[in-house]
C-alpha cells in the first residue's frame, strides 16, 4: 500500500510543478504592466512604482517566482488591495457556500444517476434503458448555468415556490439553508448526474459482459444478485472514479452558479475580481481550486488501491 | 455487383476495382442513413447553422442599433423574439451570436485538434521530450476548463481574439492526450515495425501511415471540442469574461437577461434555447460519428 | 437416459436479419458416459452448450426443440425453476479459467454460495463441503485456497476450482466447454485425468466440448461431430478413430500429424474455409469442401441416419467412401 500510495504522490509533484507555474504566470502574461492595470487609469506613477515595488515586480521573473512560490506554500497567498485582506483569508470567508453546494449537489447526483444507470444496464435495449439514456444526453447537452436559470425562470418567476437567489447560512436554519439552495445544486448536479448515469450504465454493462457473470448465471444466481452482488462490485471501480472527479467538476461550476444565484462563494469572489482585474485574488482562487481538484484525484486514485485485490496483492507480493 | 455497361478499353482488374469503390460507397451511405444519431445530429446543426447565415439577410434587422423606446417589448409584432433591455431586436442578436459563438467554437476546434495532433504525435515518438510535454499537458488539464479560461481571460483582457486563445490553450491538452494513445498504440502495431524493416523513412510511416488511423478518434474529440467551446465561451461570456459588449454572444444576452429575469423572461429563454438545440445537435453528431467511425461494429444478441 | 437432444435449434436476432447458430441438433448422454462435441470453432458446439442450460439472452435468441433432463423438458420450465436446475441438477465449466471466477469475491466465498444455492445446509456446513470439494479435484491445501483471491492462483488452480464448484451439488450432468483450451499441456493431462477419475467415481454423465481430437481420444466414451450447426457424425470413440465414415470427420482425423508414417508429407488440411452463418449452403453443407462430393450432394440435405449398431452419419455417400487407413491418410 505504501508502495503504491508513494508512487500516486511523487507523480503529483510534477502536476503542482506545472499548475504553480501557470497560475504564476497569468499576472505575467498581462499585455501592460500589471500594476497599473490594477490601479486603473487613474492612478499616478507614485502609487504604479510603489506598488510595483510592494508586489516584487521589478525582481527577475524566476526570483519572483520562488518568492511566490515560497509564500503559497507557507500558505501566504497574498494581500488584496481592493479587498483590504489577505487573499488566504478572504478564500477562507467564502469556501463554505461553495463547498455546501457542491457536496448538496454531488449527493443529488449519485443518489439518483448510479442507480439509474444501473437500471438502464439490467434493461439493455428496452423503453426504460432508452428514455433514461435519452435523459442523460439532454443532461450533458445543458450546461449547468443555463438550467439553473429556467429552474429560476419555472420555480421562482412562475411559480413562486422558490427563492431565486441568495444564501442563508446553516447555522441560522436547516431548512432555509437547504430552500436557498436547492435550485442551485439541482442546476449544478444534472449535468453530473447525466455523465455518472452513462459511466455506470457503461461500467455495468462492460461487467455484465464478463465471463465470470456467465459463470454466476451457470451456477444459478438469480438475476437480482447477479446484478448486485456479482456486477456491481466490479463496475463500481470506474463509477467511483467518475464521481470522485466529478466533485472537482461541481465546484467549478458552482463558479459559474454561484452568479446566477448571488451565492457569496468563490466563484462570486472571483468574478468580482475579475472585473476589477485583482490579479492577486484570481490567482489564489484559482490555486486553491486546481489543488482541491488535485487532492480530490489523489484520494480517488488511492482508494481505487485500497479497493481492488488485485492491487493489494501486487504489492503483497502474492500472485 | 454487376456492370451493366462495360467499356471495352477497361481491364477487369479496373472494372474490379470501379465495382469495389461503388460498393463501398454503397455501404457507407448505408451506415450513414442507418445512423440515426449522426442524421438527427446533422440535420439539426446544418438547419442551425442556416438560420444563423442566411436568416438576417431577410430580416434586416441590425444587432447592435438601440432603440431605447422599444427597449423590453415582449415577443410579437416586428420584434419576432422581442427586445432587449436597450431596445435591440432579440432575433437579430441571437443570430449574430449564434454566428459569433459558432466561429469561435470552429476556430478553437480546428487549432486546438492542428496543435494537439501535433504534440500528441511528436510526445508518442520522442520519448524524452515527450514525457516532458505530458506533464505539462497533465498540469494544464489538473485545471478546470472554466477557471484556466477566466485566469487567462482575466489576464489578456476581454476581446474575442483572447476568448479564441484561452480556449484553445484550455483544449489543445485534452487533444493532445487522446492524439499520444492512439499514436503510441498504433506505434506498436506490427505493421509499422514491418515497415521499418522494409526501410520506409520515418515521415512516410508517420504522415502515410500512422495519422490516417488518429483521424477518426481526433474527430470525434474535434466535434465534443466543438460542443464544450461553446459551452465554455457562453459561461465565460455570461460572467462577463468573454465577448465583450456590445457585440452580442449567447451568453452576453443570457447576463442581461438575468437582471431582468422577473420582467423579460425571452432574454433568458430564447438564447437558451439556441445553446441547448446546437449543443445537443453537436453531441449527436459526435455521438453517430463515433459509432460509425469505430470498427468494432456490435452484433445484437 | 439422462439427457436427449431433441431437434434443438437456436436462432439470434441481429443486425442483419435472424441466424440460425444451431439447427436441429439431436444426441443423448447417458449415466456415466463422457460424449465428446468436436467441431472446429463457430460451428455450434458452445452454443448449443449454453443453449441446453438456457444461459443466452432470451430477449434476443430463440429455441426450439426438447432437452430433456431425465425426462423433463427444460424448455418448458420457468425461468425460476431452471434457476434452480442451473448448478444443481445441470453444472458448466467454462473455456477461460482466468476470466471465468469473480475477481473481487475469494474462492470460498464463490464456492459456498454455489452450495447454498442448491443445498439446505448452513455457512459452516457449507465451507466444510467447499473444502471437500476442492479436495476432491486435487488442490493442495484446500482450506486456504478458499481464502485466495482467483488473481492469486495458477490457470490450472482456478480451472480445479471452477471444476469444483460446478460438481460441489453433485449434478446429474456436466458440460465441459473446452476446459483445457486454455492451459498448458501438462496441466492439460492433469485436468483431463481428474475427469475421467470423475466418470468413474459416479453416474455423472459429461459433455466435454473440444476441438481436440487428442482429447476425445483420451477421455471420451462417445463422440459427437458438428459442423456448421448440424450434427454430421455420432459414433463410440473406438469407431471414430478406426472407422470415420463422414468425409469431415475423415478431414480432421488426417490433419492430426502422426509421429509415425511418412513425416516428410505434407500437412493434410481440409481446402476451403467453413461459410459464415448468413451463407449457408442448400444442400449438404460440407460439399463445397469435400473431395467425394457429387453434384447430387450440393442440391439435396443429406439427413442424419443411423447405421450399423450406435452410429448416424450424415452423408449419402458414406458407404461408397474408400477404407479408412489410419490417422494421416484420407
Amino acid at each position: 500500500m505504501i508502495a503504491y500510495a508513494g508512487k500516486r504522490l511523487l507523480a503529483l509533484i510534477p502536476i503542482l510543478a506545472v499548475v504553480g507555474v501557470t497560475v504564476f504566470l497569468v499576472i505575467h502574461i498581462t499585455p501592460g504592466d500589471p500594476a497599473a492595470i490594477m490601479l486603473g487609469p487613474d492612478a499616478t506613477p507614485d502609487q504604479v512604482a510603489a506598488l510595483r515595488q510592494t508586489m516584487g515586480l521589478n525582481q527577475p521573473l524566476w526570483a519572483q517566482f520562488l518568492d511566490w512560490a515560497g509564500r503559497v506554500l507557507r500558505g501566504d497567498l497574498g494581500y488584496s488591495v481592493f479587498l483590504h485582506q489577505g487573499v488566504s483569508a478572504a478564500i477562507g470567508s467564502h469556501l463554505g457556500p461553495t463547498l455546501a453546494l457542491a457536496i448538496f449537489a454531488e449527493v443529488l447526483a449519485v443518489a439518483v444517476a448510479v442507480p439509474a444507470g444501473i437500471t438502464a444496464a439490467r434493461h439493455r435495449g428496452t423503453a426504460v434503458d432508452q428514455s433514461f439514456m435519452g435523459v442523460a444526453l439532454l443532461g450533458v447537452s445543458v450546461p449547468s448555468f443555463l438550467l439553473g436559470l429556467f429552474l429560476v425562470l419555472v420555480f421562482a418567476v412562475l411559480l413562486g415556490w422558490l427563492p431565486s437567489g441568495g444564501y442563508r447560512d446553516p447555522a441560522d436554519g436547516l431548512g432555509a439553508f437547504l430552500r436557498f439552495l436547492v435550485l442551485p445544486a439541482v442546476a449544478l448536479a444534472a449535468m453530473q448526474a447525466a455523465l455518472i448515469a452513462r459511466m455506470s450504465r457503461s461500467s455495468m454493462l462492460d461487467v455484465l459482459g464478463s465471463n465470470y457473470i456467465k459463470t454466476a448465471k451457470a451456477k444459478g444466481v438469480s438475476e437480482f444478485l447477479t446484478v448486485y452482488k456479482h456486477a456491481v462490485k466490479n463496475a463500481a471501480l470506474p463509477i467511483m472514479t467518475v464521481v470522485g472527479q466529478s466533485f472537482g467538476a461541481l465546484m467549478t461550476g458552482a463558479v459559474v452558479i454561484e452568479t446566477v444565484f448571488n451565492i457569496p462563494g468563490m466563484g462570486q469572489l472571483v468574478i468580482n475580481s475579475i472585473q476589477r482585474r485583482d490579479f492577486v485574488v484570481i490567482q489564489g482562487v484559482v490555486l486553491t481550486i486546481a489543488l482541491i481538484y488535485v487532492l480530490i484525484n489523489l484520494v480517488v486514485d488511492l482508494l481505487y488501491g485500497v479497493l481492488d485485490p488485485r492491487l493489494r496483492a501486487e504489492r503483497s507480493g502474492v500472485t | 455487383m454487376t456492370s451493366t455497361v462495360t467499356k471495352t478499353s477497361e481491364t477487369p482488374a479496373q472494372l474490379i476495382r470501379q465495382a469495389l469503390r461503388h460498393e463501398r460507397r454503397n455501404l457507407l451511405f448505408r451506415r450513414i442513413s442507418r445512423n440515426q444519431l449522426l442524421v438527427s445530429g446533422g440535420v439539426i446543426f446544418a438547419f442551425m447553422l442556416l438560420a444563423a447565415v442566411l436568416v438576417p439577410i431577410f430580416l434586416g434587422q441590425n444587432p447592435l442599433s438601440v432603440d431605447p423606446a422599444n427597449r423590453l417589448q415582449a415577443p410579437g409584432g416586428i420584434h419576432i423574439l422581442g427586445t432587449d433591455t436597450f431596445g435591440r431586436d432579440l432575433l437579430s442578436r441571437i443570430l449574430a451570436g449564434g454566428r459569433s459563438s459558432l466561429l469561435i467554437g470552429c476556430l478553437v476546434a480546428v487549432f486546438s485538434s492542428v496543435l494537439g495532433l501535433v504534440l500528441g504525435l511528436y510526445s508518442a515518438f520522442y520519448r524524452r521530450t515527450g514525457a516532458v510535454l505530458m506533464r505539462i499537458v497533465d498540469g494544464l488539464m489538473a485545471f478546470p476548463a472554466i477557471l484556466l479560461a477566466i485566469a487567462i481571460m482575466a489576464a489578456l483582457g476581454a476581446k474575442t481574439s483572447n476568448v479564441i486563445i484561452a480556449l484553445i490553450v484550455v483544449f489543445t491538452p485534452h487533444v493532445a492526450r487522446v492524439v499520444r494513445a492512439a499514436a503510441l498504440v498504433v506505434k506498436t502495431q506490427t505493421y509499422v515495425e514491418a515497415l521499418n524493416a522494409l526501410g520506409a523513412g520515418p515521415t512516410r510511416i508517420l504522415w502515410l501511415n500512422v495519422v490516417p488511423n488518429l483521424m477518426s478518434p481526433l474527430v470525434v474529440q474535434a466535434t465534443f471540442i466543438f460542443a464544450d467551446s461553446l459551452i465554455v465561451e457562453a459561461a465565460l461570456s455570461f460572467v462577463g469574461a468573454g465577448v465583450p459588449a456590445p457585440a452580442p454572444s449567447w451568453g452576453n444576452i443570457l447576463y442581461e437577461g438575468k437582471t431582468v429575469i422577473y420582467n423579460g423572461w425571452w432574454m433568458t429563454v430564447f438564447p437558451g434555447l439556441a445553446i441547448m438545440l446546437t449543443v445537443l445537435s453537436i453531441n449527436l453528431l459526435g455521438d453517430g460519428l463515433r459509432d460509425l467511425l469505430d470498427p468494432r461494429q456490435v452484433v445484437a444478441r | 437416459m439422462l439427457l436427449r437432444v431433441k431437434e434443438l435449434r437456436t436462432r439470434f436476432a441481429t443486425d442483419r436479419g435472424e441466424v440460425t447458430a444451431v439447427d436441429g441438433v439431436s444426441f443423448e448422454v447417458a449415466p456415466g458416459e463422457i460424449v465428446g462435441l468436436v467441431g472446429e470453432s463457430g460451428c455450434g458446439k458452445s452454443v448449443t452448450a449454453e443453449s441446453i442450460m438456457r444461459l443466452l439472452d432470451e430477449r434476443s435468441t430463440r429455441y426450439s426443440g426438447e432437452v430433456l433432463l431425465d425426462g423433463v423438458d427444460l424448455f418448458g420450465l420457468t425461468a425460476d425453476q431452471m434457476r434452480q436446475v442451473r448448478g444443481g441438477s445441470v453444472a458448466m465449466v467454462f473455456q477461460d479459467p482466468m476470466t471465468s471466477l469473480n475477481p473481487v469475491y475469494t474462492v470460498g466465498n464463490q464456492l459456498e454460495e454455489a452450495i447454498l444455492l442448491h443445498q439446505r445446509v448452513s455457512r459452516e456446513q457449507a465451507r466444510a463441503l467447499a473444502e471437500r470439494a476442492l479436495a476432491e479435484t486435487g488442490i493442495p491445501a484446500p482450506a486456504s485456497c478458499l481464502r485466495r483471491y482467483p488473481h492469486e492462483l495458477s490457470g490450472g488452480m482456478r480451472q480445479r476450482v471452477m471444476i469444483a464448484m460446478a460438481l460441489s451439488c453433485r449434478p446429474k450432468l456436466l458440460i465441459a466447454d473446452e476446459p483445457t483450451t486454455a492451459l498448458d499441456v501438462t496441466t492439460q493431462a492433469q485436468i483431463l485425468d481428474l475427469i475421467a477419475e470423475l466418470r468413474d467415481g459416479s453416474n455423472m454423465g459429461t459433455i466435454l466440448i473440444t476441438h481436440d481430437m487428442g482429447v476425445v481420444a483420451e477421455v471420451c466414451t462417445r463422440v459427437v461431430v458438428m459442423y456448421l450447426g448440424q450434427v454430421i457424425e455420432q459414433a463410440p470413440v473406438d469407431e471414430i478413430f478406426t472407422r470415420p465414415a463422414h468425409p469431415y470427420t475423415r478431414g480432421l482425423l488426417a490433419s492430426i500429424p502422426s509421429l509415425t508414417g511418412d513425416t516428410s508429407a505434407p500437412l493434410h488440411m481440409i481446402d476451403g474455409k467453413v461459410p459464415t452463418l448468413w451463407e449457408v449452403p442448400k444442400g449438404c453443407r460440407f460439399a463445397d469442401r469435400c473431395p467425394f462430393a457429387e453434384p447430387a450432394c450440393r442440391d439435396d440435405a443429406p439427413e442424419l441416419l443411423p447405421v450399423d449398431g450406435d452410429r448416424s452419419v450424415r452423408c449419402r455417400r458414406h458407404s461408397e467412401l474408400p477404407e479408412w487407413a489410419g490417422v494421416s491418410h484420407v
